[in-house]
């Protein structure tokens, strides 16, 4: 028995606690390689075009597992806790799967916190459909989950640590599955690792805090799970960082709303706004990164030789 | 006397018509530029149509279809108006009798006709831009200084097509100039806005659309040898160009009037009637409406364009 | 006595801003105002302030709310609910000031509208209202919605075959300025009942087995026929029976019956989908069961849930032989683009029919 997994969308919400399971109760898994172009243009060819990217990237990725391995895991996760939800591409991702690929089998739960459908719960399901009892997945699933939230707390800290730093910083704002997928992120990570800028993640933050934070900024609070902890972030790191940078893919249902209240709202820092689609216009992309940097370089350096006009203005 | 059926198709680039006997045979056509004037380029196939009459025959049934089809509809006392999508498919019937799929890329649409037994079962157009468009193709051509045939055959010439991003215009182009200065021959690049062109209609037009053999390929862009092939090699089955496949919408038109048992008589001495056409905008509301009057010697033949009922008529 | 200097606005959906003027008026005593009737000018400018990646109905509902605002509103209502819906009352408020105009924005609901959430917040801005008073303003409001969507459902299935053209809309109009005034859910009641025997009665020649068209997808598209090229009135107008699904008062049963929806999906799903999209799935497998001779699916650009169900429904209509036009409203929609595409639609399921075109 071997469980492939895309390596997409919920995937880099959920690898430490997914692959940690399966390895706990002895599961052999697959997961699909960095995205790259093939799979691109599988997941584009099988998705109606109007949908947002990182979806047709998801389905590229499944139809890449199609025949290697015995099911595909695509659980159904609504969302983490009542008013903490997901997308609606993402929780419809499995019914999407199920018809694009009607052969395909595939390992699924639900994790419904409104039908007190909880993460725990999915879990000794999927362990039941691999012949598991309810005690071994239970404690596979509470191992998982502790390594995973460990690993997590030690990424927050090491970003407070290097936001303490001295050096050019900048937050990216981004869905995960943007941020660190292969063809959408990794471009614009990779060059701002290049020229010694430092990046931080408004995802890398403790989740009650994130969602304090964005009640407060936004006076009401923000029943999607992912924007809120995103938003929560450039809340707490953003008098941290020269600049903010925002990627998206087209078309973003969330990030149309919060992106651009984010640009209205932040005065004080320069933004960059990336929109990330199949038609790989990387040239763009570039020259926008080399022209952001100018401006928060040329903004450092007026910072530590404040000119005679602002001195006399204090 | 004989009786012949005259059909009119009216585009945003091309004007056609053709005539035909009750077999279907056709007696005489022709195909000239619109430029721009639809009336003018209406009367100068009427009158190369006549020159090419023989006597015996007379016209008793008139149709148009395309963008004017109102406008020549109403100047010419057409029987039948017909929308461009319907009458490709009954013209091309009665050529390709078992035709199962028409591809079709036209100057400012792109569409796909898909057809059981004779009968349309369903059909898509283009949601997105012009992009993958004919008159797309045209201004790159113009921009690469390539006439539209010498575009085909350097595009035939490639090995390895570079990829272009034509979704958008916009994007396109700035592509299209990015792989230019970073060094992709002129080869290359054609070939890749050929297999852009390809690749972007069967994302949009063609999804989820079941493409059976025959296929009949129509359109302005058909006759770009280049986009056939990749046509073949995308699809693999081969891809039927009609010569006279620029005649199929004035063919089905004339064929949908021969089934109209209305008759009329018509003279081809229409093309000396002054017609005259003016838009009005209404200014009862800010929909701003343009309203459309033709005028047949000085008096007004007909109006059209109004959204609402409280807008002015004429 | 209404609240001195407030001019309320609900953005234009179908004829619903006469319910939420209803509330409005009776729950916090503002002052209404319909915003200025939609046209282009609505879309431009509602274009021209929003995001480019968001859906539609955030477009023309900042459109109707700048002129509304240019004309005096200050109020602007908006249901702070569903899907990015949710959060229309934010960015639009933002926007609004970023213009400079001074306003509040009331959000009816926050996550899940329920009937006690909504007296919630009325009440928290007005705190003289009273749960009776509130109760009957809404059973006053839930009675008209029933009628107003029931009337308008008969209307749309028979309108292509009235005898005296425009008698329905004369009637419906009618019915929709007479019963604002209805005090409560009884007065409203009878006005309808007195409607909908004239609207019954009026004279119509309905062939046997006329074309029959299903419109579904997602509610500002379908319901707003500026938003959709007046598509009902152009299929009316080519005698088709149009058989619409996802109006207000199906749609607020909808919300809190995805479960029945999922099971009476022939299997195409198993979960909720998102927004409404569960309801346009499970009518469009009803309706491919019913014979129905087509279906029309809505939607604004970028909407999610929706692009989720098109998967769904491409199966739907390849497994039942049922023909699907998609269409997608921008503010950018040509408006004889749509009418070309529902004449070929139209043309192809009279031919399916074998009848001549």
């Amino acid at each position: 028995m071997k469980i492939g997994i895309p390596r997409a969308l919920q995937y880099f919400f959920y690898e430490d606690l997914w692959l940690n399971f399966f390895k706990n109760i002895g599961i052999e898994t697959i997961v699909s390689p960095t995205t790259n172009k093939e799979i691109v243009k599988k997941g584009v060819a099988n998705s109606i075009d109007e949908a947002c990217f990182s979806s047709k990237i998801f389905i590229g990725h499944v139809e890449y597992l199609l025949d290697k391995c015995d099911m595909i895991f695509v659980p159904r996760i609504e969302n983490s806790a009542v008013r903490e939800e997901y997308c609606t591409r993402i929780f419809g991702l499995y019914d999407l799967v199920r018809n694009t690929f009607p052969d395909a089998k595939i390992l699924n739960a639900e994790v419904n916190y409104l039908y007190r459908k909880r993460e725990s719960n999915a879990f000794v399901k999927i362990g039941e459909a691999l012949g598991k009892t309810k005690e071994e997945s239970l404690e596979a699933y509470q191992n998982a989950s502790s390594t995973a939230e460990s690993i997590k707390a030690a990424k927050i800290l090491k970003q407070e640590e290097l936001l303490k730093g001295d050096g050019i910083k900048i937050l990216i704002f981004s869905h995960a599955y943007n941020t660190y997928d292969a063809c959408i992120g990794k471009e614009i990570t990779d060059y701002f690792n290049k020229n010694d800028i430092k990046i931080a993640y408004a995802d890398l933050v403790d989740e009650k805090e994130a969602q304090a934070l964005t009640k407060e900024a936004y006076g009401k609070r923000v029943y999607w799970k992912v924007s809120a902890q995103l938003i929560g972030g450039i809340e707490k790191y953003r008098d941290s960082v020269d600049g903010i940078v925002l990627i998206s893919t087209f078309p973003c249902g969330p990030d149309s709303i919060f992106n651009e209240l984010l640009i209205r709202m932040i005065k004080d820092k320069p933004i960059l706004s990336l929109v990330i689609d199949e038609l790989d216009a990387s040239a763009g992309i570039q020259t926008r990164l080399e022209s952001f940097t100018d401006i928060i370089m040329a903004r450092r350096l007026s910072q530590r030789t404040p000119s005679k006009h602002v001195r006399n203005r204090r | 006397m004989k009786k012949a059926y005259l059909g009119i198709d009216i585009g945003s680039i091309s004007t056609k018509g053709i005539v035909i006997d009750e077999n279907n045979n056709t007696l005489a056509d022709s195909y000239l530029w619109t430029l721009g004037n639809p009336i003018q380029a209406v009367k100068n196939v009427l009158n190369e149509i006549a020159g090419k009459m023989d006597g015996s025959y007379t016209v008793v049934n008139i149709g148009t279809t395309g963008s004017a089809r109102k406008l020549i509809g109403t100047v010419l006392g057409a029987q039948v108006v017909k929308n461009e999508i319907t009458a490709h498919a009954v013209g091309t019937l009665s050529v390709v009798p078992d035709v199962k799929t028409i591809l079709e890329i036209g100057g400012q649409d792109s569409k796909i006709i898909l057809i059981n037994q004779g009968v349309v079962m369903d059909y898509a157009m283009n949601t997105l831009c012009a992009a993958g468009t004919g008159s797309f193709l045209t201004s790159q051509a113009k921009r690469l200084d390539l006439d539209l045939d010498d575009f085909a055959s350097l595009a035939l010439t490639s090995e390895n097509p570079a990829k272009i991003a034509a979704r958008c215009t916009v994007f396109a182009e700035s592509d299209l100039v990015h792989k230019a200065q970073i060094g992709h021959s002129k080869a290359d690049i054609v070939a890749g806005l050929c297999r852009a062109i390809v690749m972007n209609y069967l994302n949009n037009v063609g999804k989820g659309k079941q493409i059976k053999s025959p296929v009949v390929f129509q359109g302005g862009v058909s006759k770009n040898s280049a986009v056939v092939k990749e046509f073949e090699k995308e699809l693999q089955m081969p891809v039927h160009v009609d010569p006279n496949g620029h005649l199929m919408g004035a063919l089905g038109v004339a064929v949908l009037c021969k089934a109209s048992k209305e008759e009329t008589s018509f003279d081809f001495s229409i093309t000396d009637i002054d017609f005259v056409t003016k838009g009005i905008e209404c200014t009862h509301c800010p929909n701003n409406c343009e309203i459309i009057c033709v005028y047949k010697n000085g008096t007004l033949l007909d109006a059209w364009g109004n959204r609402c009922e409280q807008g002015a008529q004429k | 006595m209404s609240v001195t200097g407030k001019l309320a606005c609900a953005p234009q959906i179908g004829d619903y801003h006469i319910i939420a003027d209803m509330l409005i008026e009776r729950c916090l005593n503002y002052k209404t105002m319909r915003c200025p009737p939609m046209t282009k000018r609505t879309l431009e400018i509602g274009a021209r302030h929003s995001p480019d990646m968001i859906c539609t109905p955030f477009k023309t509902t900042l459109g109707n709310f700048i002129e509304a605002a240019e004309q005096g509103a200050n109020v602007f209502i908006m249901p702070g609910v569903g899907c990015r819906l949710g959060f229309y009352d934010i960015l639009q408020k933002q926007i609004l000031d970023d213009l400079g105009y001074e306003c509040e924005m009331i959000a009816l609901f926050e996550y899940i509208p329920t009937v006690k959430r909504l007296y919630t917040s009325l009440s928290a801005i007005n705190p003289d209202l009273t749960k009776e008073d509130f109760d009957t303003v809404f059973a006053t409001i839930a009675r008209i919605t029933l009628d107003m969507d029931k009337l308008a459902d008969f209307i749309r299935r028979n309108r292509a075959f009235e005898i005296n053209k425009g008698e329905y809309e004369k009637y419906y109009r009618a019915y929709l300025d007479e019963v604002t005034s209805a005090e409560n859910a009884a007065a409203a009641e009878s006005i309808g009942a007195a409607y909908k025997e004239k609207i019954e009665s009026v004279a119509i020649n309905k062939p046997n087995n006329p074309i029959r068209i299903g419109m579904i997808g997602e509610i500002a598209a379908v319901v707003e026929p500026f938003m959709n090229c007046y598509m009902e009135k152009w299929l009316s107008n080519h005698g088709v029976e149009i058989i619409r699904v996802g109006d207000l008062s199906t749609m607020a049963v909808a919300i809190f019956t995805v479960d029945e929806q999922v099971k009476n999906s022939g299997g195409y799903v198993d979960y909720n989908i998102g927004s409404t999209a569960n309801d346009a799935i499970a009518n469009a497998y009803k309706m491919a069961q019913s014979g129905i001779d087509g279906i029309i699916h809505i939607k604004p650009s970028s909407c999610s849930p929706e692009i989720t169900a098109m998967s769904i429904l491409q199966n739907i209509s390849r497994d039942h032989d049922v023909p699907f036009m998609y269409m997608t409203y921008d503010t950018e929609t040509s408006e004889a683009g749509v009418h070309t595409r529902l004449e070929a639609f139209i043309d192809m399921i009279t031919m399916k029919r074998g009848l001549q075109i």
